[in-house]
């Protein structure tokens, strides 16, 4: 895991993990809002601010793939503008093996970053009602482990094929599946998104917050294992096949 | 050998030990967009040190890239020890780059650097094997410092120690002594040399002919992206010496040493500028700068400047072009 180490320490030195940070804690101002309104806010009114408003709305369709998107992109692009790729690629190391490593960085940066958010964000808005909204923590612990695994893998293997990665996947959350797979049943099958909140939907096992039509757990599972199966076999193409100069 | 004969796609040139060919390209090209950067470039090279020579823009690093995988060949193949590095990685086992732009992470202290490389080389004792290598470039004393601090020579040395951690056997260096002070010019050029004399196959790019011929027995010359001379160095540079050369001279007169000069049997033309400046075309260098002085002393004419105008590896390359 030399190449993973590697990574891991690259992030942790570049400004964009700081901005990532930032962005994850923007929620933070809607968690405290409820507490403001009202001294006593009801469970019902907490639960569905925590699930829909902050961690759907906001967690799932904007800041995640944002944050992994920027951590994905730097994994490679980083290497690449600063002409580091040759090091790696100068190796007896096979090109899946450094893909793989790029992609198990990105999610071991991108889970702690994005769960100690929520983390906070959820403590701000139970306090005083842990008890009552504990329930919700794994779920969405769950829910956004399938979105970084998802997005990484996709938008790691993007940003071997274009510099621009950041603006294809601003243009992919915001209409993809920010609108799209939102509003068109057909296109949910093709969206990290709705899997992930079919993840979230599925663990919370809360009927007045269920989402529409959401996948069976043992349908996301397998989903993702070939969603990120493919998208590390194209990488790992790519690598092979792309000039490195 | 051969001299001043553009490569065709059925010929190989071969430079280095002829006994085994490390690296072998055969009929390779490369082009971007419309722009030929290597056009059927077929040569061999085995041990010792080959110069790759070759003005700015020539197509050297394109060649030593296509050398070490990282760029794939539009047309052609490239082999390191018999293996092609791109289809398969084990051959990086036996090559060691040492990449003219940066590739370092600031954030890594030179020991970490070399270190870095030996784990993904996946050496036995990987402690061993980085001490040995930051001992060959003599950076024990800022192996701790973070290389983001260090000088550009320091940079250099830190490149190579990590290029050759893994004791390859085939070693590329693109424009290795760039940025590089003379006291760590000449320690770089003696571990280029022995690293040559070790037998290992060493491709040393520059485009600095004078260093080049510090260290290298062979060389290789590209031009235009075209092969356009290959082999020993001294041989070519001695069938260079033989074509005309153009010697500038400014003298208190002239007029009467052009017409000194032009009596003389190696000059075949002599010619004034608007500077007052007198152009003068021999076939023997040698030869012409050991008899003007003479001539002009002869002639009551002083001397301010005597000086070849095409002694840039420019015009000697322009001159290899047009053979």
């Amino acid at each position: 895991m030399t190449i993973t180490a590697l990574t891991i320490r690259q992030f942790t030195k570049s400004r964009s993990l700081a901005v990532i940070a930032i962005i994850c804690l923007i929620p933070l101002a809607i968690a405290i809002i409820p507490h403001l309104m009202s001294n006593d806010p009801s469970l019902r009114n907490l639960r569905s601010t925590m699930a829909n408003t902050i961690f759907i709305n906001l967690y799932l369709t904007l800041l995640l793939p944002i944050s992994v998107m920027v951590l994905s992109s730097a994994a490679f692009g980083d290497e690449i503008e600063d002409k580091t790729l040759y090091l790696l690629a100068l190796k007896p190391v096979s090109r899946f093996q450094i893909v793989l490593e790029k992609f198990v960085a990105v999610v071991a940066m991108a889970v702690p970053i994005l769960w100690a958010s929520i983390l906070i964000v959820w403590s701000v808005l139970s306090w005083g009602r842990f008890d009552d909204m504990s329930n919700m923590i794994w779920p969405m612990f769950g829910a956004s482990l399938v979105g970084i695994l998802g997005f990484g893998s996709i938008f790691l293997t993007i940003s071997l094929y274009m510099r621009r990665t950041l603006l294809f996947g601003m243009f992919y959350v915001s209409i993809w599946e920010g609108t799209l797979a939102r509003f068109l049943p057909g296109i949910r099958s093709f969206s990290i998104s709705h899997y992930s909140r079919s993840i979230f939907s599925n663990l919370l096992d809360d009927t007045r917050l269920a989402i529409d039509d959401p996948a069976t757990t043992g349908r996301v599972v397998i989903t993702i294992i070939v969603i990120v199966a493919i998208a590390l076999a194209i990488g790992t193409r790519r690598l092979r096949t792309m000039a490195i100069d | 050998m051969a001299f001043g004969k553009k490569s065709t796609p059925k010929e190989t040139q071969t430079v280095g030990e002829t006994t085994t060919h490390s690296i072998q390209l055969t009929e390779v090209s490369r082009w971007f967009g419309d722009i030929v950067a290597l056009s059927d470039v077929s040569f061999s090279i085995g041990a010792g040190v080959t110069g790759l020579l070759g003005p700015n823009g020539a197509g050297k690093s394109t060649a030593l890239k296509i050398m070490a995988g990282l760029l794939p060949p539009s047309s052609g193949e490239a082999l390191i020890m018999g293996k092609p590095p791109r289809a398969d990685v084990s051959a990086y086992r036996q090559l060691g780059l040492v990449a003219e732009h940066e590739i370092l992470y600031p954030f890594l202290s030179g020991r970490e650097y070399v270190r870095l490389n030996a784990k993904l080389q996946k050496l036995p004792d990987i402690n061993a094997a980085t001490e040995a290598a930051i001992s060959l470039v003599d950076m024990q004393d800022a192996a701790d410092r973070k290389v983001g601090g260090y000088s550009k020579g320091m940079r250099q040395r830190i490149k190579i120690a990590g290029a050759l951690v893994h004791d390859p056997q085939v070693i590329l260096m693109d424009e290795p002594l760039n940025g590089t002070d003379p006291v760590q010019r000449a320690a770089i050029i003696k571990l280029i040399r022995n690293l040559g004399r070790e037998g290992k196959t060493v491709v040393v790019s520059s485009h600095v002919l004078v260093e080049v011929e510090r260290f290298a027995q062979d060389i290789l010359v590209i031009i235009n992206g075209k092969l356009a001379a290959a082999g020993d160095f001294r041989t070519i540079r001695d069938r260079i010496d033989s074509h005309d050369h153009e010697i500038r001279i400014v003298a208190s007169d002239a007029r009467s040493l052009a017409g000194l000069l032009f009596t003389q049997p190696m000059v075949s033309g002599v010619r004034i500028d608007r500077q007052g400046r007198l152009l003068v075309q021999t076939t023997d260098m040698k030869e012409f700068f050991r008899m003007v002085p003479a001539a002009a002393q002869h002639g009551g004419i002083r001397l301010y400047e005597m000086q070849p105008t095409d002694d840039s590896l420019q015009s000697v390359f322009s001159y290899l072009v047009k053979q």
